[in-house]
């Protein structure tokens, strides 16, 4: 490994580096390897958004990344650095002062994300007494000004969570995220169980709070075309692995993965003539059995002999790059 | 406010409706068991020459043997707030009796009560917290020994063990034998010493079930995804464990408290059997072996209208705990 596998970017203004990261799952019918080799970085004020299928552990990645993991999960190697220091190993109390502070998650359940029995101005006020040296009064001052930001109103703070929308419910848990200027906001599928208008408007939302407060979004999702349309550049998970990396723009114009082209015709276009979806057929890799070459081989239309054989290595392509044989001997790196 | 004033007459109506039926079920529940109050006082006296038992019988107004007449006179009477004589300790009204044992009754099963939902509460948070812990391990298994053990063979081993042998408590009743000339102090500490046994067989027994509600409520909070979140922002693992955990999964368990507490005025009759304690239970006891229907009317009446007001109160507490609930 060794090499850089993210091309881009200079060193100073990373604040997140993932590196050669393995998460297992020690379960009873053995160990599940839900993330292998995991190596990317995310620097000031950048969306990266990390796509892939249901159980491609990209869920996994977002938890590890926050130091959320618990048994049966356990990170095997690798390092998280968050400014540099390395979030591995860290203590549970250490780890609680840069939990929120430093980095903040905002969940997959848009609908049950808050206790159902604090006030939302509550909840978000526990957050900032948890940080900072204030009282419960100025933190819910703080906390009604932070609903205000993400385009709720201030009364909303004492509301209890089923009085609103899973959209609001969403914009406050944002809210929440933001209290405390994080360097990084980890979205893990923030919008899975709210309509696609509400999904747009919270998105927009995240990119002009990022423009405002400068933060790093790592945004996890299944749906590859809300990534093109929202962040900057795009990871692809496939089994537990990354097998693609590039712009946005790259993507969609190039996709160099036939899995990531894959995932591009399962979804319909908006615009343009009407064409067939295709779903992949088959099944992911079952991870208590890594595939020893290419996990994507069995459902490939382009597989090889080697593809099941050996893993393909990491091919750079300009700003982009991808783990396939089908690009060996293209690359430039 | 969370509920309309309607809702709460409503709420009213209907506890008073109840009450009235549990009186009409009290009047008809110690007439259906058989036998003859007069008959039962005559044999116990060794006077039962038929004329004193029909001398007794017109004493205690059962002459007319239409229960229509009675439970009139019944319902005439309770609604003047008039519970009856005792016929057992005649003439003296019921309702001295019961507000004679009663402080005792509510002494033991209250401080039974408040000291076992303490208790299970607490446990089963930690046990739960601290999931296959020492807490959870320890504290399952006890609680579930006693809670597997008859409850009356428990209270004889109690005073057994800590009564006759070591003679660490007194054997029985709710206070020293002698009580004038007793300070205050010494007063409660007689009757303090004299609790112990009957309130601890009583949390032995009852706690398990509390702490095993309360845990398995507490699992399915925990496994919760605002659990999480609530460890995502930073929070010490005290404020996760009480204002998120328990805040939530004690909600189930609160219904359970206070309809415990309603049931706190029916006494507790084995204990209060098993420790000559002179509360309800062992007075509507007695009462039950004598036929004495005012006194099991009176006894089970005050049972029935402080679970109704417990009820009632739980209702109306519980929107203020559970913002999701609201009384329309």
């Amino acid at each position: 490994m060794g090499v850089a596998r993210t091309a881009e970017g200079s060193e100073r203004d990373t604040v997140l580096r993932v590196q050669g990261l393995d998460v297992d799952y020690l379960t009873e019918r053995g160990v599940v390897a839900a993330v292998r080799d995991m190596t990317f970085s995310l620097r000031a004020g950048e969306i990266v958004g990390i796509a892939g299928e249901s159980g491609c552990g990209k869920s996994t990645l977002a938890h590890a990344v926050c130091g959320l993991l618990h048994p049966p999960a356990r990170i095997r190697q690798g390092r998280i650095e968050l400014g540099g220091q390395d979030l591995v190993g860290l203590s549970e109390r250490a780890m609680r002062s840069i939990r929120w502070e430093r980095i903040a998650i905002v969940p997959q359940s848009a609908m049950n994300n808050l206790s159902p029995v604090l006030r939302i101005g509550d909840q978000i006020a526990d957050a900032i007494l948890a940080h900072r040296p204030s009282t419960r009064p100025q933190a819910r001052e703080k906390a009604r000004a932070l609903l205000q930001m993400v385009g709720m109103l201030g009364h909303h703070a004492a509301s209890y969570p089923h009085e609103l929308s899973g959209g609001m419910r969403q914009r406050a848990v944002i809210a929440m995220a933001l209290a405390l200027h994080p360097e990084v906001l980890v979205l893990d599928e923030p919008t899975t169980a709210l309509d696609v208008m509400v999904q747009a408007t919270i998105l927009g939302a995240i990119r002009d709070l990022r423009d405002q407060l400068g933060f790093a979004v790592l945004l996890i999702t299944h749906d590859l075309p809300l990534l093109l349309q929202t962040v900057d550049r795009i990871l692809v998970m496939y089994g537990g692995r990354l097998v693609e990396s590039g712009s946005a723009d790259g993507i969609w114009r190039r996709p160099r993965h036939p899995y990531t082209q894959a995932l591009l015709e399962a979804f319909p276009p908006l615009t343009g003539p009407r064409r067939r979806l295709n779903a992949i057929q088959g099944l992911p890799p079952n991870l208590l059995q890594p595939p020893v070459g290419c996990g994507f081989a069995p459902r490939c239309p382009l597989t090889m002999d080697r593809c099941e054989e050996q893993r393909p290595p990491w091919t750079i392509q300009g700003d982009a790059a991808a783990a396939c044989w089908r690009l060996d001997g293209e690359g430039e790196a | 406010m969370r509920y309309s004033a309607r809702y709460l007459a409503k709420r009213v109506g209907f506890a008073l409706l109840t009450i009235y039926l549990a009186a009409t079920a009290d009047f008809l529940l110690p007439r259906l068991m058989g036998g003859n109050p007069a008959q039962a006082l005559a044999s116990s006296t060794g006077l039962a020459s038929p004329a004193t038992v029909a001398a007794i019988t017109k004493q205690f107004g059962l002459s007319n043997p239409n229960w229509g007449y009675q439970y009139g006179l019944y319902l005439w009477q309770l609604v003047h707030g008039n519970l009856g004589i005792s016929y057992e300790y005649y003439p003296s009204p019921v309702s001295t009796i019961l507000l004679r044992a009663l402080p005792y009754t509510v002494a033991l099963v209250l401080s039974a009560t408040v000291i076992s939902f303490a208790v299970g509460w607490t446990l089963g948070m930690i046990g739960a917290w601290r999931r296959g812990g020492w807490v959870d391990q320890v504290g399952v298994s006890i609680a579930f020994g006693f809670y597997a053990v008859p409850y009356f063979w428990l209270a004889m081993m109690l005073v057994f063990v800590f009564a006759f042998l070591l003679g660490w408590f007194p054997m029985g009743h709710a206070l020293p034998s002698s009580i004038t000339g007793l300070t205050p102090w010494q007063w409660i500490a007689g009757a303090v010493r004299h609790g112990i046994l009957p309130v601890t067989s009583l949390v032995l027994t009852s706690t398990a079930g509390h702490l095993l509600l309360m845990r398995n409520n507490m699992l399915t909070v925990l496994s919760d995804d605002y659990m999480q979140l609530a460890r995502a922002k930073g929070l010490k693992p005290f404020s996760l464990m009480f204002r998120y955990a328990a805040r939530a999964a004690m909600l189930p368990s609160f219904t359970g408290l206070m309809l415990s507490l309603g049931n706190v005025v029916g006494g507790a009759v084995v204990t209060e059997i098993v420790f000559s304690y002179p509360g309800i239970g062992l007075a509507t006891y007695n009462a039950i072996l004598s036929h004495d229907y005012p006194m099991i009317q009176g006894a089970f009446l005050m049972l029935a209208v402080a679970v109704v007001a417990a009820n009632l109160l739980a209702d109306l507490i519980y929107p203020l705990l559970d913002p999701r609930v609201t009384l329309q």
